[in-house]
């Protein structure tokens, strides 16, 4: 990249169910977590790229979202963009600020993604995420996106690729990194019994296996290297920001498989250079085809991956070191940021006793939507630590 | 030759067909230049970007590439029902899948269309018997 963009700051407000707080209250704990870290003023930013998915059906806040959860902590008159993009939509406004900063158009821009999920009634949340696949397609099927990843898992047990142990596996490996990390959602190890005996929701998916509805909100303030004074401390770059959307037809690969070769040659790296990942594991096997599609390791292996510990805390590869989606929790909007501050966290060498021990090197994968077979849209970005 | 201009007169969304009761069959869409087709039918198409899409109708026959049982209430659905992903004339489309037996079936698997516009939904796929007709290839280019 020409302009090196680094990130000087992050915040979250936990993953859970907030039911006195409000979008503001949410975006604002995010966001101003993020400028005390990057020590940098409310009015030392110059755009803001706000996103959020379910404000429009679940509070009718349709529009202007951004504006509205910002003016509340003085931040007005700079240029605001509201991005909405599924479950990918803080990663897509990360890409929009890289992109921003790379254009000259800002030297300090803001990353923020905000997400209520509970209401009053579930099955409205459940109507609202619904959206995120082609209504005018799925309507009157129910579709529901546990069902979804569902039939990304069917297909690969009855090929013998992966095996329910592998599934529940997963998921055991999430609670106990979730465990680890005070932003989750779900903070309790569950075992590999629980995990099977907990209430089917899409077979062969169960509810341990599963990100719940969620309420919360991640905050990232990236700026121009060089633009501001930054603290001392080790500092984080991005290497490469790739996107893609679905592709129709039966035989075109995922959007990770398609996108990733971009991502590590802009990095000048390969998946094997990776110490640390965040992927979008809204069920927690989902991390499993990852391992594949982002070439952590062949076709038919990530079985054998997960249960080698290679992608667990203190593998080589570690995956999901916040508890990922299906433990940290998965509010839509927000979850791309989410995944960009726990590997800042990382890098910086502040995860706690989540860390992964000199992590240098770090990949967000981040999805969002079903268009009948590929998701609607899929982002990845590298990251890097450079020494003070 | 890339003439959009055909996309200027295309049917409205509300105006075309999904499927034919009579025949049981779904109506999708198909390029007259390269021969990539989609359900329901599109303006332009996804392979060429030719905007020369002729209604087609799809075999009945396809292949179950994958399906899930949802055991979560909404309000489109009294569970549990199943979701399927079908491979029909080289287009992958999810619906319902009824008749399944959870045990038995193994994917890829073949299945059969039925319509019948007074359910709802008004289509869905069950599993192929013996007696039903063999598949054609589609000889679909794309």
């Amino acid at each position: 990249m020409t302009t090196e963009v680094e990130i000087v700051g992050v915040g979250m407000h936990p993953f859970g169910r907030f039911q006195e707080s409000t979008l503001k209250d949410l975006a604002r704990e995010a966001a101003v977590s993020a400028l005390i870290d990057a020590e940098l003023t409310t009015k030392q930013i110059q755009a803001a790229y706000t996103s959020n998915s379910l404000a429009g059906i679940l509070t009718g806040q349709a529009q202007i979202r951004g504006q509205t959860v910002l003016r509340d902590i003085g931040i007005e008159g700079i240029p605001i963009v509201n991005v909405e993009n599924a479950c990918a939509g803080g990663s897509t406004a990360f890409r929009e600020a890289i992109l921003a900063i790379q254009a000259g158009a800002a030297d300090v821009v803001l990353a923020l993604g905000f997400e209520k999920m509970f209401v009053d009634d579930r099955v409205r949340t459940l109507r609202a995420l619904r959206s995120a696949a082609d209504l005018d397609v799925i309507a009157g099927l129910g579709l529901q996106f546990t069902a979804v990843y569902a039939m990304r898992l069917r297909k690969r047990l009855d090929d013998g690729t992966l095996t329910m142990a592998d599934l529940v596996e997963s998921a055991v490996k999430s609670h106990r990194h979730g465990a680890l990390n005070p932003y989750a959602q779900h903070r309790r190890e569950v075992s590999a019994e629980e995990v099977l005996n907990s209430r089917r929701i899409a077979d062969p998916l169960t509810l341990f296996m599963c990100s719940s509805i969620s309420d919360g909100a991640a905050a990232v303030v990236l700026a121009r290297r060089g633009s501001v004074p930054g603290h001392g401390g080790p500092r984080v770059t991005v290497r490469a920001s790739a996107t893609g959307t679905g592709k129709s037809g039966p035989d075109e690969p995922p959007i990770a498989e398609r996108i990733a070769p971009a991502a590590y040659e802009a990095a000048g790296i390969g998946p094997e250079d990776l110490d640390v990942l965040e992927v979008h594991d809204a069920m927690s096997p989902g991390e499993l085809l990852y391992y594949e599609q982002l070439g952590l390791c062949e076709p038919g292996e990530a079985g054998k991956l997960l249960h080698e510990g290679i992608t667990s805390l203190g593998g080589a590869h570690v995956v999901n070191p916040s508890g990922g989606l299906s433990s940290r929790g998965h509010p839509v909007g927000a979850t791309g940021l989410a995944q960009i501050a726990e590997l800042t966290w990382q890098l910086r060498g502040e995860a706690g006793p989540r860390q992964v021990d000199g992590a240098r090197l770090a990949l967000a994968q981040n999805s969002g939507g079903w268009l009948e077979g590929a998701s609607a849209v899929g982002n990845i970005h590298i990251l890097e630590r450079l020494s003070p | 030759m890339n003439d959009l201009r055909g996309a200027l007169d295309a049917p409205l969304t509300s105006q075309r067909r999904r499927y034919d009761a009579e025949q049981g069959a779904l109506i999708g869409g198909r390029c007259s230049s390269c021969g990539a087709s989609a359900w329901p039918r599109r303006t332009v198409c996804y392979h060429c970007g030719q905007a020369s899409i002729d209604d087609f109708v799809l075999d009945t026959m396809g292949s179950l590439v994958t399906w899930a049982r949802v055991w979560v209430p909404t309000d489109e659905v009294d569970p549990p029902y199943v979701l399927g992903l079908v491979v029909l004339d080289g287009i992958e489309l999810v619906g319902h899948v009824r008749g399944l037996d959870d045990q038995q079936f193994k994917v890829p698997s073949p299945v059969r269309l039925v319509v019948d516009p007074t359910e709802r939904p008004p289509f869905w796929f069950e599993p192929a018997t013996p007696g039903d007709e063999a598949s054609e290839p589609s000889g679909d280019p794309a």
